[in-house]
This record gives structure tokens, C-alpha cells and sequence, in this order.
């Protein structure tokens, strides 16, 4: 209930945040925009304004879940609001949860309001959304609030600008971790090669999220593969936030 | 009043002044090199740093090339950077079927680059098999890029029969695999094509290659007592005057059953013939003639006098041959139908 109740208010403060309104008004822009440069692909569209709607409702999202997430714990420590809080009969896991739920909430509000509005746009322009489109938006949002503990992780241990910095970081590796696995072949005989494989396993891959090619050119994806991410997901969000938790109970205020 | 004005005016001032910096700053610039594609990073790695947009990237890539192409096209027709534009592209959305095609097209027909053209298009039929447009693509480019090579008809009704399997393939692509085949007696690579669109869903494809695999079997049959029919001549020096002669001297087993009711027999040109077969050719050939009437008719108002006028007014190039050795079109040409 406790949790709750800090969700509930970090979902009100977040709405009131400018800088939402600021990144949604540039991710709308993006997703109008799209077709002018669909215009000058030669036939290929609607493939373009798909490509270019998701990845706006990615990258609006990630800077979103970055910048409102890193400041989440700081901006109460800054404010002092964070003693009267702790002051009352709750433990420190419950804040950070309630962080994250509240957060969580708010990007599901901003990913459903941007798909749905990318969909509808898409269709009024002639082109056909598929049920990989929506697949591709619902793994696109587990990946935002996989982000998103990254970025309560960060908050809990470092200032927000560090915090973002370190977790934008996270987010472009964490598509490119695969190079890992496909190591060139100059690397047979190093003996580093095991140790880089093995931390393909440990880095979050964000690629697992990536339906967004797939989307574009109606792809089919199976469910399995979209519950396989999901839980993928969820373990590595629950270990980040115990991690953030640990790091905030050790916090000296 | 006036303090909106002396805005006004000191806006106007600085984006002019900005403005002609800028057009002095284009000067002072060399035009950017085509090289600059050189800097591209090698798509292997490209691939991995995205940030989960190589999609849009491979879109705005595929832009470049279409630019690239269409300047070069108008200009020096040098297309250096184009299988390099194309494969960055494609490998950064290997689903994007129309990059592949036209990146491919482009490669064969403006670099004359066959070998690469067949690459991109092969590797796009990895990821999307069930893009009928590829192998059709490498089935062109085999046809018209490839035409002295021996080859090269076989290879272009393989990829047809990959195009028609994949069950999207347009009614042309049909028509041309059909007549490469029949062209170059390419028996096994039409059955492996009507063996394939016999597991379609659709029931008339299904009866549509039912009956094409029977055509071909009763094909096979007449090459088969055409064999066996120079055996004859060979051994008794006059050619059989029946087809039943051929199973009387022992040289085939038994006369094929036609499951479509025709009959073998021997024709004055002395070869086996199946009626079933040469029906199927005469609607063909038929079909053929009454385009070719009607396109006269379009263009000049009136049915063809004749059929040999369809050559003569350029609208035909030849005339089909009736499929019936001793047999003649017969023309009406008060309604402009043909028999």
C-alpha cells in the first residue's frame, strides 16, 4: 500500500515534469514528420514511417525514462522531502519501488499514447498496422522500464547527470553486446575470448527488445519470443532494483 | 509601436548578414566528395552500435542510395560506392525486401556488376523467403545479363520455380517460367516448380498443378516412344505407322494411359504427339493470337484481314505455329475470332 501510495505521487509529480511535455511535443513532431521523408524513399513509405514512429516512441521514451528517472531519488534528497518521507513507518526498498512503479506507470501512459497515435496515423494514411507493430511497442516498453531501473540504480548511487550520462551509455551498448558473442576470428586464440563471451551473458541485451525491423516490413514474431523477452526483462529489472535497493538502505542522509 | 519595428528591422539585419556569412562560408567550401561513403563504417560493426534504430538508419541509408544512383545515373554513370551503400543497407534491415530488389536491379543494370547483384539478391532470400521478387530478380539477371552463358536459362527457370513457390508470384512470372521451360525442355525443373505449388492452400493452384504434372509426365512419355520410335526406323529402315507398332515390336511396354482423356499418336512430321499436350499448346497459342487481334483493334479501329496482317502492321513479331503439324489457323475476321 505503501508502494502505492509513492507511485501514485511520483506519476503526479512526473506529469508535471516540463520536460515530458517537451519530449513529447519533439516525438510528435518526429511521428508527423515521418512521411515527408517516406516521400522520398520511392514507394517505400509506409515501411519508413513505421521505422521512423517506433524508433521515435524508443528514443522519446529512453530519454523520457533517463532524464525524469535519474533525478527521481536526487530531486527528493535535493528538496529535503526525502526525510519527511523516510521519517514516516517506511523502509527504503518501498521508496525505490514506488519510484519505479510510479515511473513504470507513467511510461506505459507515454508508449500506449504515442503507439496508438503512430497507428492511427499509419492508417489514415493509407498503410496497414499488424499485430507485430504492437508486439514491437509492448517489447519496446519492457525495454524502457528495464532502462528505467538502470536509471532508479543510478539515481539511488550518483548525481542525475552522471546518472544519465552512465545509463544513455547502458542503452547504446546494450544493442551491441552481440558482437560479444561474434567475435572476429582473430580472437580464437585469445584467452580473453571466454571472458568476453561470458559477459554477453552478463550485460543486458537490449537487442531482445528489438521487433522494430521486423515491424516495418510485417514480419511475423511469435508470441513465445515476445514472452521469452518479457521475462528476460522482468529478472533483469528485479536484480537491478534490489541492487538499487541495497545501494539505497547503505545511502548515508 | 516603434520598438516593434526596430525588432522587426534588427531580425531582418542579422538573418540577412547570417545569411550572406553563410553563402560566403559555401564558397570557401570545397562540394563534399562522393569519397565521403569511403568513412562509412564497415557495416559488420555499424550493425551493433544502432541503438536499436538500424532500421531507421538502413531507410536513410537506402535514401543516400537512391540519391547516389539517380545522380551518377544523370552524370558520370560511375557507381563505385553503390554495392557498398547497398549492402550496408540491407544488412542493417535485412527485411527490407525493395532494397534488396532495386539495390540488386541497380547493381546488374547500371554497374553491369552481375556476380554482386546475385549476392545481395541471394542473401535477401535468406530473410525473406517468401519475397517472390528476388529470385525473379536473379532469374533476369541471368536472362538478360548472363545470355551467352550456357547456363543461364537453366539457372533463370530455377529461380522462376523458387518465385512461383513461394505462391505470390504474379500471373507473368507464370507465363515466363512456363515458356523457359518448355523453350530449353527443362522437365525437371517444371515439375520440381508444379510439385511445389501442389502443396499450396489454394484448391485452384492445387488442380492448376495437378494437371501441369500430368502435361509434363505425358511430355516425358512422348520423348520416351520418340526413342524408342527411332528404334524402330533403325531396325526395320521405315519409321512405324502407328504408335501401336511400337508396342507390338517390344520397345515399350505397354502405351501410356492419358488421364486427361487424349490419345498418343505419330504425326506426319513423324514424331509421337500427345492430344492432351498439344490442346494445351493450341489454347496457349491462342491466347497469344487473340491479344495480338486485339491490340490491332485498338489501335486501328478494325479486326486484322488476316492473321499475317497482325505481322505485317508490326503488332506481332511472328505468328504462332498451330500445335497440329498440317493444321492452320482458321480466322474469322468478321468477329475477330480465331480458331
Amino acid at each position: 500500500m505503501r508502494i502505492i501510495a509513492v507511485a501514485q505521487n511520483t506519476f503526479r509529480e512526473s506529469v508535471r515534469d516540463k520536460v515530458l511535455y517537451v519530449l513529447l511535443f519533439f516525438a510528435a513532431s518526429t511521428i508527423l514528420g515521418s512521411k515527408a521523408i517516406g516521400w522520398i524513399s520511392i514507394g517505400q513509405d509506409i515501411k519508413v514511417m513505421k521505422d521512423i514512429c517506433l524508433a521515435s516512441v524508443l528514443l522519446f521514451g529512453v530519454l523520457i525514462a533517463i532524464f525524469v528517472g535519474t533525478t527521481l531519488v536526487h530531486k527528493e534528497i535535493d528538496k529535503r522531502t526525502l526525510y519527511t518521507i523516510l521519517a514516516r513507518p517506511m523502509r527504503r526498498y518501498e521508496f525505490i519501488l514506488g519510484k519505479y512503479l510510479g515511473l513504470g506507470w507513467l511510461l506505459g501512459l507515454v508508449t500506449a499514447v504515442m503507439t496508438v497515435a503512430a497507428a492511427l496515423y499509419i492508417v489514415a494514411l493509407g498503410g496497414g498496422v499488424d499485430l507485430v507493430f504492437f508486439e514491437a511497442a509492448l517489447l519496446i516498453y519492457w525495454e524502457l522500464l528495464l532502462i528505467t531501473a538502470f536509471a532508479i540504480l543510478m539515481s539511488s548511487m550518483t548525481s542525475p547527470i552522471l546518472g544519465a550520462l552512465v545509463v544513455f551509455s547502458i542503452f547504446v551498448l546494450g544493442h551491441g553486446t552481440r558482437i560479444l558473442a561474434d567475435l572476429p576470428r582473430q580472437f580464437d586464440d585469445v584467452a580473453g575470448k571466454r571472458a568476453l563471451e561470458l559477459l554477453y551473458y552478463v550485460l543486458p541485451n537490449f537487442s531482445n527488445f528489438n521487433l522494430l525491423r521486423e515491424a516495418a516490413n510485417s514480419v511475423p514474431v511469435s508470441g513465445a519470443y515476445v514472452g521469452w523477452a518479457m521475462l528476460y526483462g522482468t529478472i533483469y529489472s528485479v536484480f537491478l532494483l534490489a541492487a538499487a535497493s541495497a545501494a539505497f538502505e547503505r545511502k548515508d542522509m | 509601436m516603434r520598438r516593434l519595428a526596430a525588432m522587426a528591422l534588427a531580425a531582418v539585419a542579422a538573418f540577412g548578414s547570417m545569411a550572406a556569412i553563410q553563402h560566403r562560408l559555401d564558397s570557401m567550401r570545397s562540394p563534399q566528395p562522393e569519397d565521403e561513403l569511403l568513412y562509412l563504417p564497415n557495416e559488420h560493426l555499424l550493425e551493433h552500435f544502432t541503438a536499436g534504430m538500424s532500421g531507421v538508419i538502413a531507410d536513410l541509408l537506402w535514401i543516400r542510395c537512391l540519391v547516389y544512383t539517380g545522380k551518377h545515373f544523370r552524370g558520370d554513370h560511375d557507381f563505385t560506392w553503390l554495392n557498398h551503400l547497398c549492402e550496408m543497407t540491407t544488412r542493417l534491415d535485412p527485411y527490407f525486401v525493395d532494397a534488396h530488389r532495386y539495390g540488386g536491379v541497380f547493381l546488374a543494370m547500371l554497374r553491369a556488376d552481375d556476380d554482386a547483384c546475385i549476392r545481395l539478391l541471394e542473401k535477401g532470400m535468406v530473410h525473406n523467403p517468401d519475397a517472390w521478387e528476388l529470385p525473379y530478380e536473379i532469374a533476369m539477371t541471368y536472362l538478360l545479363n548472363r545470355p551467352n552463358q550456357p547456363d543461364s536459362p537453366e539457372q533463370a527457370a530455377r529461380y522462376l520455380a523458387m518465385a512461383i513457390k513461394t505462391g505470390k508470384a504474379p500471373q507473368y512470372v507464370l507465363v515466363l517460367a512456363e515458356a523457359l521451360q518448355r523453350d530449353y525442355n527443362l522437365l525437371e525443373v517444371e515439375r520440381e516448380m508444379w510439385e511445389s505449388m501442389r502443396g499450396s492452400d489454394d484448391a485452384l493452384l492445387r488442380d492448376l498443378a495437378e494437371r501441369k504434372l500430368i502435361l509434363v509426365e505425358l511430355r516425358v512419355a512422348c520423348g520416351n516412344m520418340d526413342e524408342a520410335a527411332a528404334r524402330y526406323a533403325a531396325e526395320r529402315g521405315s519409321p512405324p505407322k502407328a504408335i501401336d507398332d511400337l508396342a507390338a515390336a517390344g520397345l515399350i511396354a505397354a502405351l501410356p494411359q492419358d488421364p486427361l482423356g487424349g490419345s498418343f499418336f505419330i504425326d506426319a512430321e513423324r514424331h509421337v504427339r500427345n492430344t492432351s499436350v498439344l490442346d494445351e499448346q493450341v489454347e496457349r497459342a491462342r491466347s497469344v493470337l487473340r491479344g495480338g487481334i486485339d491490340a490491332f483493334r485498338q489501335n486501328h479501329g478494325r479486326w486484322p484481314a488476316n492473321l499475317e496482317e497482325l505481322e505485317t502492321s508490326g503488332g506481332m513479331d511472328g505468328l504462332p505455329r498451330h500445335p497440329y503439324s498440317g493444321r492452320a489457323w482458321q480466322y474469322d475476321a468478321a468477329k475477330g475470332a480465331v480458331e
